[in-house]
């Protein structure tokens, strides 16, 4: 997985590429707007981290030039701006995810990791959590490298729950996500659902557990192997 | 007129122009009072002095004899006159001589008089008589020259009786005029000074959470205008120096985010031995989001249309935390019908201080336990969110301080040394960001014990007037699982 870090900072840009590097990404530094065109123009990346503040040019317009040419590599934003005007515009130029510094490297990299997993940006990718993973183009899940055997539904609501590992998906995106229109829904039936798939990974042994939040929604986590039975047995109730 | 300038109490203008009022009035009286005996006095003397020479003229005809002669026996009809109009009078030869006179004379009534052919002279008052006024006419009779000596009193008491009559009955108009034009213009004074009073007022309230506030310049008084104008000129000063400020923290917060993101990059690549220090980095940052969180409220307006729903932010919030809650142990969710819960207010800032409402409960809740954030109406209409946790709670006595900024002791009572391995352990700012943004949505924060223990912090939000009921929130898209 190849990614182009835009960022004038170059003690952050030096650290940060170091880091993705240890989680096993091949990272590219430029420091500002010109060298990041030329390096988007001759090489292809996964994804790019895009600072706003940049030295030559607002980040927002090498974002605003990049979606001219329909390039649709992910874009993720890093900037100290958090405002929500920032944030809207940047989401509405065409990035795919938007964090603001000082940000922890762990989150960069889980960030970096949910963009790639988004279908159109790598369809046929294996999601992973814990022990427990899922094979999109196989349909496939597995615990620690043992098949699960789970149902077309619990399929559909556990690639969901992956895709947005770690965020809460409330009950109103797997209903819409898992049922199609006019199909007859039961007002519980996201909760059996839900309570099947998480009796079925705990009983496999899955270090990834799918949690209740009351009134919230549904979140999948990595839990340690000993609290696994623990936890789920908690959102249980 | 400074007899305003008492001790310590400011000059009073309407006391200086009601003063300098009665002054004039007393003014004017006596300049009138004045003219006019002047006045009379000029006429009253005209008067005399044509009464005197009419009767001067009477005695020449009668002494003028026929032929030159000198009649110095008087007609009974003339002594009758006489008696009426003069005190006294005298007829006196060249050589000052007593040739006829009234009862009681006995010589010249002025002895130099026939040095002059006519003159005026005054006899001072002698022997008990009264001060006389006469005329002195020359006449020549049969070739020689004589003086007819006509005399009056002096009737001073005249004059006096004059002013008395001027104060007695047209002096005292005066006082009512004086009275009126006092009142009239202590009015138009009261009425004139009626914007400077609402200025004042306006002024009154201008503060630190206010100043873009200005004085009022419509019905200003032309004299007051250029004053106000300088105060307001001088607040825009001030406030462009308020905002260059507040700009201020808020530049310093960015700029502190990328120092704070090489830090943490830079631990982070050391391993576990750079995870304690991670967490006071952490700690830093939330520090600086808060800060900027402050800045911004600062310059919260909130538009007369602007609504949120209530109940769709506190999933919001929760879901946004559910994440760092789960991390450390704890359980987070949400108690409500599912049915929205307007109120007038801005997404934004409710949103970030309710995020600090809610982080500040998870950290502060034991491991294992849950924080619930429950929706409800209030008797009064309007939204209640209530934020539950199960942790130490805080003592009654420090309630009230809990909002006040950089407040310290809860996290040491309540948290005692897991705040840092927390590192998102209060900084102090976050409850009172909550309590400033409730107070600018007109609302409020209070806490109370849970039962069972822990602290349950309630926000009350004033009831959405009726009229913007017609604005309907978009109804959560996270429905209750």
């Amino acid at each position: 997985m190849r990614l182009l870090l835009i960022e004038d900072n170059r003690r952050l840009a030096a650290l940060t590429a170091e880091g993705l590097g240890k989680a096993g990404f091949a990272v590219d530094v430029v420091h500002c707007a010109e060298d990041a065109s030329a390096a988007l123009a001759v090489a292809g990346f996964d994804a790019v981290l895009l600072d706003l503040g940049l030295p030559d040019a607002d980040g927002l317009t090498l974002l605003s030039a990049l979606r001219a040419r329909a390039d649709a590599t992910p874009v993720l934003i890093l900037t100290a701006r958090d405002g929500v005007d920032d944030r809207v515009k940047g989401l509405n130029l065409g990035a795919d995810d938007y964090l603001v510094k000082p940000f922890a490297l762990e989150e960069l990299v889980a960030r970096i990791r949910a963009l790639l997993r988004r279908p159109g940006a790598a369809l046929g990718m294996v999601l992973q959590q814990g022990n427990l993973a899922f094979d999109s183009a196989a349909r496939l899940a597995s615990v620690a490298g043992r098949p699960l055997d789970l149902s077309r539904r619990e399929l559909d609501a556990l690639e969901l729950l992956l895709r947005r590992a770690g965020r809460v998906v409330s009950k109103a995106a797997l209903e819409n996500g898992l049922y199609g229109f006019g199909e007859e829904v039961g007002s519980n039936a996201v909760e059996v659902l839900i309570h099947r798939l998480r009796k079925r990974l705990q009983a496999a042994g899955a270090t990834a557990g799918v949690q209740t939040l009351r009134g919230i929604g549904y979140i999948l986590t990595e839990v340690p192997a000993e609290k696994g039975a623990e936890a789920g047995a908690e959102s249980g109730q | 007129m400074s007899g305003g300038a008492d001790k310590g109490r400011p000059p009073s203008l309407l006391a200086s122009i009601a003063r300098w009022l009665v002054l004039v009035t007393l003014l004017a009286v006596a300049t009138t009072a004045l003219l006019l005996y002047v006045e009379f006095k000029g006429t009253h003397d005209r008067m005399r002095q044509r009464t005197l020479s009419g009767v001067a003229r009477v005695i020449e005809k009668a002494v003028r004899g026929p032929d030159g002669t000198l009649n110095t026996t008087l007609s009974e009809p003339v002594q009758a006159m006489l008696r009426v109009n003069a005190a006294s009078f005298a007829l006196v030869d060249g050589g000052g001589r007593l040739l006829l006179g009234s009862g009681g004379v006995g010589g010249p009534l002025d002895p130099t008089a026939t040095e002059r052919p006519r003159s005026v002279f005054r006899v001072p008052a002698q022997n008990g008589e009264p001060p006389l006024y006469g005329l002195s006419h020359r006449i020549e009779v049969g070739g020689r020259p004589y003086w007819i000596q006509v005399a009056s009193g002096e009737e001073e008491l005249h004059i006096e009786w004059l002013l008395e009559e001027f104060v007695e009955h047209f002096g005292w108009i005066w006082l009512p005029f004086a009275l009126v034009l006092i009142i009239v213009n202590l009015v138009i004074i009261h009425r004139g000074l009626r914007p400077l009073r609402r200025a004042s007022a306006r002024a009154a309230a201008i503060g630190p959470d206010s100043v873009s506030e200005r004085l009022p310049e419509q019905g200003m008084p032309r004299e007051v205008l250029p004053l106000v104008r300088a105060v307001n000129q001088a607040l825009d000063r001030l406030e462009a120096g308020y905002e260059a400020q507040r700009g201020f923290i808020a530049d310093a917060a960015h700029e502190l985010r990328t120092p704070l993101a090489v830090l943490d990059a830079h631990l982070a690549l050391i391993g576990a031995a750079g995870a304690p220090i991670r967490d006071d980095v952490a700690g830093m940052a939330r520090l600086v989001d808060q800060l900027l969180d402050l800045a911004r409220l600062d310059a919260l307006r909130i538009a007369p249309d602007e609504s949120v729903d209530v109940a769709q932010m506190a999933v919001e919030a929760a879901a946004h935390l559910a994440p760092l809650a789960l991390g450390k142990g704890r359980l987070i969710e949400v108690i409500g019908d599912g049915r929205p819960l307007p109120v007038r207010g801005a997404h934004d800032p409710l949103f970030r201080a309710l995020r600090n409402l809610v982080e500040n409960a998870v950290c502060h809740a034991p491991a294992g336990s849950t924080v619930s954030l429950e929706l409800a109406l209030s008797a009064d209409g309007g939204a209640l969110l209530r934020v539950i946790d199960h942790g130490p709670g805080i003592p009654p006595d420090q309630r009230a301080r809990v909002f006040e900024r950089f407040w310290q002791g809860g996290r040491d009572s309540r948290h005692g040394a897991g705040t840092h391995v927390d590192g998102t352990g209060g900084a102090g700012l976050g409850l009172s960001i909550v309590a400033r943004t409730m107070a600018a949505h007109g609302g409020s924060i209070a806490v109370e014990d849970t039962s069972g223990g822990g602290a349950t912090f309630t926000l009350r939000f004033p009831p959405i007037p009726r009229q913007t009921d017609a604005v309907r929130t978009i109804p959560a898209v996270t429905g209750a699982p």
